[in-house]
């Protein structure tokens, strides 16, 4: 090396020891590290370990708009297209089509069944759909640092037990390409969608009902609340499922020129 | 009139079909079902969509590709369906919720195979 060179190396090293150094995040221990799993805990009041799917008949519907909403000037412009889309027999952005994932709420209620795996510190959920994964953290840690953490389709869940209800409290979304809707209302969920999910294990362990509350005030105002039903399947494993371009090139419904993207 | 092929059923929202699909159905016309008649010229098994390409001749004589969409492999396994129940050259009749835009595509609804076994029903999606 040419000692211009040299020097020159040298002279950066020390000048970037000279800067302050970031602070350095620690992390608690891992959700199914031993010694966070052998912690002293009141036991949960219900296991939710199982393939569930969304009641797809007689139930309450799989959208999670109601009837009633008063939406923001932002997200009205959404809608309105959506609505001139439909009155043409066409579709406005249907992101989930296009391989985006659904992202909660949307994801709990797909056709497709999901696995819940419960530890003492999480469960974890693995959708049948496009295999989307939701984490929900049970052992006592605060929802991450703004600063830090990465915003996503299915946000960061934190559960608490409350008697024998799971309350779930869900924030951190990405703010583009989500919608509480699909080829429906066109409604986007913001990056300040807020849920919170009252979780009940009700008819003999086989239903699990959800009471949802949600707020966006970059889209609506007020909150949003209504009740959804998944029913225990027995015989349902899931499978790994995929949203990949060579499947939607050979599908005519992601490929009519009716999609408005 | 899309196709003297093509026999236009008007459909009574009833029966037990559920449809699987990924995307919007919005673009299917679920109010309708259309029968096409043709040659396979690819079946893909797969998740979260099978498919069928088809060979159907219109009422000129042209021969166009039509695309049928269907529920995941995991689900067709429970009616019936196997990977190779199909292949290149066979010659079937499926009945289809068709794109509204008359383009050449649908949504699967049953299908009559060569040796004249059926399979699927003409229930109406839920999504």
């Amino acid at each position: 090396m040419p000692v211009r060179s040299t020097v020159l190396l040298v002279a950066l090293l020390l000048g970037a020891t000279a800067h302050a150094q970031p602070t350095k995040e620690t992390h608690p221990p891992g959700a199914l590290s031993p010694e966070n799993l052998k912690k002293s805990r009141a036991a949960a009041p219900f296991d939710l370990t199982g393939t569930w799917q969304h009641e797809l008949r007689g139930g309450p519907s799989w959208k999670f708009v109601p009837e009633k909403f008063e939406l923001t000037p932002e997200a009205q412009k959404h809608y309105d297209a959506g609505r001139a889309a439909l009155a043409e027999g066409k579709v406005y952005r249907d992101d989930i089509g296009q391989c985006w994932p659904p992202g909660l709420p949307l994801i709990m209620t797909r056709v497709h069944p999901f696995v819940l795996m419960q530890y003492p510190t999480a469960i974890y959920m693995i959708a049948g759909f496009e295999n989307s994964i939701r984490i929900i953290y049970l052992d006592g840690r605060a929802h991450s640092d703004p600063d830090i953490v990465v915003p996503s389709f299915n946000g960061e869940s934190i559960g608490r037990w409350e008697g024998n209800t799971l309350v779930v409290d869900t924030k951190y979304f990405p703010g583009h390409h989500h919608w509480l809707d699909q080829g429906g209302a066109s409604i986007p969920a913001s990056d300040a969608l807020h849920i919170v999910e009252r979780m009940k294990l009700i008819e003999n362990g086989e239903t699990i009902e959800i009471e949802y509350t949600m707020t966006d005030p970059k889209s609506w105002k007020g909150d949003w609340k209504m009740t959804k039903r998944f029913n225990r399947k027995h015989d349902v494993d899931i499978d790994e499922v995929e949203c990949t371009p060579d499947i939607n090139e050979n599908l005519p419904g992601t490929t009519s020129s009716s999609l408005i993207r | 009139m899309r196709s003297e092929l093509l026999l236009v059923l008007a459909t009574a929202v009833v029966g037990s079909g559920v449809a699987f699909a990924h995307h919007s159905p919005v673009v299917f016309d679920q109010a309708h079902k259309v029968s096409i008649t043709g040659t396979v010229t690819e079946f893909k098994w797969g998740n979260p969509h099978s498919w069928i390409h088809l060979d159907v001749k219109d009422e000129r004589g042209e021969v166009g590709s039509w695309g049928v969409e269907m529920n995941p492999a995991n689900n067709l396994v429970r009616e019936g369906w196997r990977a190779s129940t199909l292949k290149p050259g066979d010659k079937v009749t499926i009945v289809v919720h068709p794109l509204r835009n008359n383009e050449k595509g649908g949504q699967f609804l049953s299908i009559k195979l060569p040796d004249g076994t059926t399979l699927g029903n003409e229930g109406p999606g839920v999504l």
